[in-house]
């Protein structure tokens, strides 16, 4: 590597760093669902989310789950360690982005192209966010990048069809991606080192890899779908991803279609059948998993893989341009333009991840951890199964369509839009509807101050009424109002 | 016209000239429909300014009272009067108002790009950028004179152009109305022109011709100095000040120019409020662009605008605001568009011919990449603009029309929000802000129970952080503890207007108001589902 190139790298890294510190640390509620899959297995109870309970493929990604169980054996607290992990993830995304830049376009277009993902707000908030969007964005980044060196080497087919499997582990829809790639790469000219038993042998590890993945996951949870409704995600609407993501939060619709626009404009005109083809079809196909699914992050931040695959085609718009602009000083300009662009996403971002922070830090922790306090055993059914039952620490229930009240749990949370006037979904309303007998409403804590999203805690009546002591040190929430039944 | 730029226009595509401008139109017509509706309280201030002005009652915010310069605006509440003059409903007209004048403003810029950017392909970008740029969009429909100071500011520049390339008398001369028009537009305006003509004066040095212009300059100096000066003598005649309270409210003063920068380049960059992005970083990319323009082709336009720009720019960063989007910013985004124009002349112009044909895809995608561009922002904020509405729609409106149905018509009302409760409700009012708007004696000394309660309003209302717990701005604080303020005046209840922090209207009565337990039980509730009454147990 030359020393240019070095130092090139350095400042994109140190730049998409400083983006990262800009969008903040926060800690989405669903990470905390990995993390207690993660030290349930660290702990020797398998893959559950109860120990003790049957194993249920509750998460989204397995093979984060498996690495957040590495650092917790290794000792370290998963909501400290795991958004280290993405972060170094992002970064490695990032430099595998620039060596595929860097062997195709100009030094200065892989240089803004790369500047342009390191800021861009999504991947901030996904390298932030202790969750595994990195690590996939990382694998589909690698796999492309070996399916395009890949020749007549075998070794890089086999790693390519292994890195293929590994992203299929990440999430079982993303098993369609490296089939995907592969056929794009099949449709690549002889000239750009098509080799078909190299094709065949990556094809056969990546389906022998996957096969024993899922095999695997049958033999373990005795099912060939996840069965835990209330864990896994909704689909999203139209509307989440162009006017108002969940939570209000700045729809990221646009930007993904504009990236989506130059990357394959650029594919489409410059009649390229290689890499950005590869590329841009394996960021469709991973957008079309990723962007269907409920995105509690901001900026849509789930999809950041997305930007990174579409980089790569559109890096050749920005060589174009580059080769084209004679002033140097113009080009430098524009390059600083487009990067301003991207850092105001990611300021964006910040806003968001700010009141996801807020939350938690005033509400889903201080309440989980009021409830181990109150009692090291409980039983919780709840429509939020992330920060409160990792800190509470209590067996908990999803709340689901098919959710009864059979087990008869000590607590249920639900989430209401106010904390006086129970407004809440169909779902929901039919459990509150089924507790009025059974249960006493305990406590409201509001989570957001936008509609005054809350939730109502019903303790079940056989329980005895909480100390003065204990009810004194219920947390207060976001704001100041809090609702204690007493 | 250059010879190349004239080659290009004879070789043009066969396109009809106004293809740029007709497209960009409709983009900005679709653009404001879509961010309605967003009227936020200030407009109101203005509205009533205005029907007052047009009912003969002079520029009062209160009938009858002492006239107080608490607008910022006097070209467009007198543009204001007049529609309501003809018959018209300020707050539904105005939006069209301003949707009209932003299509005056794009076809400005249309002809200065023509100028720089002779084909149509050259010209559309620039305007598609303009008219879908969330700020402009969003103040144009707001019912607030940006539209139209923007307008002004472009017009500036188009007549400055014409001047430097020809200093005869017709430029100069309109140079001279839009420039003094802008003055009365907003207090900053008067920069304009002293700005524009310094500029023509510095271009026309470099060419050698100032010694020939210079009494045309000097003559359109000395006329706009003296229609100031009369507008001002007028001005601190009628209103015994001389400066506009929103000056004292809305500037530094009282605090060091360090600290009102300091702020607006947190909010600007870092977090401008609990919901709104920080819109800076556009701003910035824009700016950039002009710089980028202005490198490419070092016209005596793109210097005057991109000037034009930075000195206003300088000048807002001293005032600090609340509203989303940089609103005074939003004026001259169409002045730093303009030198982005000359960007073109970085691709080839066989390119923009569509020669080959080919070209027509890639271009299309650029077209719509600044589509998607512009459209991101205005769907944020939509977004924000939508949590404001509803605020509007129920707690503002709704209270207002509680207190103009309760409390005899002649009523005072004090309150910190002095635009759309005090114009829905029709009461006089006291404006109670720290920094007043509309009441000069709070604004020129400070807020005082004594004063407050030596006006004897008869309604209170406190704008407070919290419906159960009193988070209060200590002077509200000190009122809310006085004990003349507990001895006359009686609880109402609480009207949320904000989910953040529980914002809301605390509403008092002054004792001896009659009002029936039917209608003290009909004060609306305001968002979400939070509130305290006096029937409360």
């Amino acid at each position: 590597m030359k020393r240019n190139d070095v130092i090139a790298l350095s400042g994109l890294l140190a730049l998409f760093i400083a983006a990262c510190l800009a969008v903040g640390s926060f800690h989405p509620d669903r990470s905390f669902v990995a993390y207690r899959y993660a030290e349930n297995l660290a702990a020797g109870h398998g893959w559950v989310y109860n120990p003790g309970d049957a194993p249920v493929e509750g998460y989204g990604n397995a093979l984060w789950v498996a690495k957040c169980a590495m650092m917790k054996a290794a000792g370290l607290p998963l909501p400290v360690a795991a958004p280290m992990l993405s972060l170094f993830f992002g970064m490695v995304s990032l430099v595998l982005l620039w060596f595929v830049l860097r062997a195709r376009v100009s030094s200065a277009a892989a240089v803004i192209t790369t500047g342009f993902a390191a800021v861009s707000g999504p991947l901030a908030a996904a390298s932030m966010s202790g969750e595994g969007v990195t690590l996939v964005a990382a694998l589909a980044v690698a796999m492309v990048w070996l399916l395009d060196a890949a020749g007549t080497r075998r070794v890089t087919w086999i790693l390519a069809g292994l890195v293929g499997a590994l992203l299929a582990m990440c999430g079982n829809p993303l098993a369609v991606v490296f089939p995907a790639a592969l056929v794009m790469r099949v449709r690549m000219p002889r000239g750009e080192g098509t080799q078909r038993s190299g094709m065949i042998i990556a094809a056969a590890v990546f389906a022998v890899a996957v096969t024993g993945f899922h095999v695997w996951r049958i033999a373990t949870f005795g099912s060939l779908t996840p069965h835990a409704p209330g864990l896994v995600a909704r689909l999203a609407s139209p509307g989440e991803l162009f006017a108002v993501q969940p939570f209000d939060m700045a729809p990221f619709g646009w930007f993904y279609v504009m990236l989506f626009v130059a990357g394959v404009a650029r594919t489409r005109f410059a009649h390229d059948r290689g890499l950005p083809w590869v590329a841009a079809t394996t960021a469709i196909v991973a957008g079309v998993v990723t962007l269907s699914a409920r995105d509690p992050l901001p900026g849509l931040a789930s999809s950041a893989v997305v930007i990174l695959l579409l980089s790569i085609p559109a890096a050749g718009l920005v060589d174009a341009v580059a080769q084209s602009v004679a002033p140097r000083l113009a080009r430098a300009l524009l390059a600083l333009a487009l990067l301003l662009v991207s850092l105001g996403c990611a300021m964006d971002a910040r806003v968001f991840a700010r009141h996801i922070r807020e939350s938690h830090d005033l509400t889903l922790q201080p309440l989980g951890r009021w409830m181990a306090r109150w009692q090291s055993d409980g039983s919780l059914l709840c429509d939020a199964p992330g920060a409160v039952p990792y800190y509470s620490g209590w067996r908990t229930i999803p709340v689901s369509a098919s959710t009864t009240l059979s087990e008869a749990p000590d607590v249920v949370m639900l989430t209401s839009e106010g904390m006086f006037t129970a407004e809440m979904d169909a779902a929901q309303t039919r459990v509150a509807d089924a507790l009025t007998e059974r249960y006493r409403v305990l406590a409201a804590i509001r989570r957001d101050w936008t509609r005054d999203r809350a939730f109502i805690l019903y303790a079940r009546n056989d329980i005895p009424e909480l100390t003065d002591d204990l009810m004194e040190a219920f947390p207060q929430g976001v704001g100041t109002v809090v609702r204690l039944n007493r | 016209m250059t010879a190349r730029s004239r080659k290009r226009t004879e070789t043009a595509p066969a396109r009809p000239p106004l293809a740029a401008l007709l497209i960009a139109c409709l983009v900005f017509v679709l653009c404001a429909v879509y961010a309605m509706p967003f009227m936020p309280d200030d407009s109101f201030i203005s509205f009533r300014y205005a029907e007052h002005l047009a009912q003969g009652h002079g520029l009062a915010f209160n009938v009858g009272e002492r006239p107080v310069e608490a607008y910022s605006n006097f070209l467009w509440i007198v543009l204001c009067a007049g529609m309501h003059k003809t018959g018209l409903n300020l707050p539904r007209v105005t939006p069209y108002a301003g949707i009209l004048l932003g299509l005056l403003s794009i076809v400005v810029l249309w002809t200065l790009c023509r100028r720089r950017a002779p084909l149509w392909t050259q010209q559309l970008l620039p305007l598609l950028l303009f008219a879908s740029f969330g700020p402009f969009v969003l103040y144009a429909v707001s019912g607030m004179e940006t539209a139209l100071f923007a307008l002004l500011l472009l017009l500036v520049v188009r007549y400055a152009e014409d001047a430097v390339q020809a200093p005869a008398r017709r430029p100069l001369v309109l140079l001279g109305v839009v420039g003094f028009l802008a003055a009365l537009a907003r207090p900053e305006g008067i920069l304009a022109l002293p700005v524009a003509l310094i500029l023509i004066a510095v271009e026309l040095r470099r060419g050698g011709r100032l010694p020939a212009a210079a009494r045309s300059l000097a003559l359109v100096a000395g006329a706009f100095a003296i229609a100031c000066a009369a507008y001002h003598a007028w001005r601190v005649a009628y209103f015994g000040d001389w400066l506009p309270t929103p000056f004292l409210s809305k500037g530094v003063e009282g605090t060091g120019l360090v600290t009102g920068w300091r702020m607006n380049l947190s909010s600007y960059f870092v977090n401008w409020t609990y919901y709104y992005p920080p819109q800076g970083w556009t701003f910035l990319a824009l700016l950039v662009l002009a710089v980028a323009g202005n490198r490419v082709a070092r016209t005596s336009g793109n210097r005057i605008a991109l000037v034009m720009a930075l000195v206003f720019g300088a000048v807002y960063a001293n005032f600090v605001d609340w509203m989303p989007g940089m609103r005074y910013h939003a004026a001259i985004a169409g002045l730093l568009l303009l030198p982005a124009a000359s960007l073109h002349a970085l691709v080839p112009d066989e390119w923009w011919r569509f020669a080959p044909s080919k070209n027509a895809a890639p271009f299309a995608t650029l077209v719509l990449v600044a589509l998607l561009a512009g459209s991101s922002g205005l769907s944020h904020f939509k977004m924000v603009t939508q949590k404001m509405e509803e605020s509007a729609t129920l707690c503002n409106r709704p209270l207002a029309q509680w207190l103009r149905n309760t409390v005899p018509p002649g009523s005072l009302l004090a309150i910190a929000d002095v635009g759309m409760v005090p114009y829905y409700s029709g009461l006089r009012t006291l404006d109670i802000h720290p920094r007043s708007l509309t009441d000069s004696h709070i604004a020129k000394g400070a807020f005082t129970v004594d004063y407050v309660l030596a006006r004897k309003p008869d309604v209170i209302c406190l704008s407070v952080r919290g419906v159960y717990t009193a988070r209060m701005d200590p002077s509200y604080w000190s009122l809310y503890k006085h004990d003349r303020f507990r001895l006359e005046y009686g609880f109402v209840g609480t009207v949320r207007d904000q989910w953040y922090q529980d914002r809301a209207y605390w509403v008092f009565l002054r004792n001896g108001v009659d009002v029936s337990d039917d209608r003290l039980r009909a004060l609306p509730e305001g968002i979400g589902k939070q509130r305290r009454t006096r029937f409360d147990p």
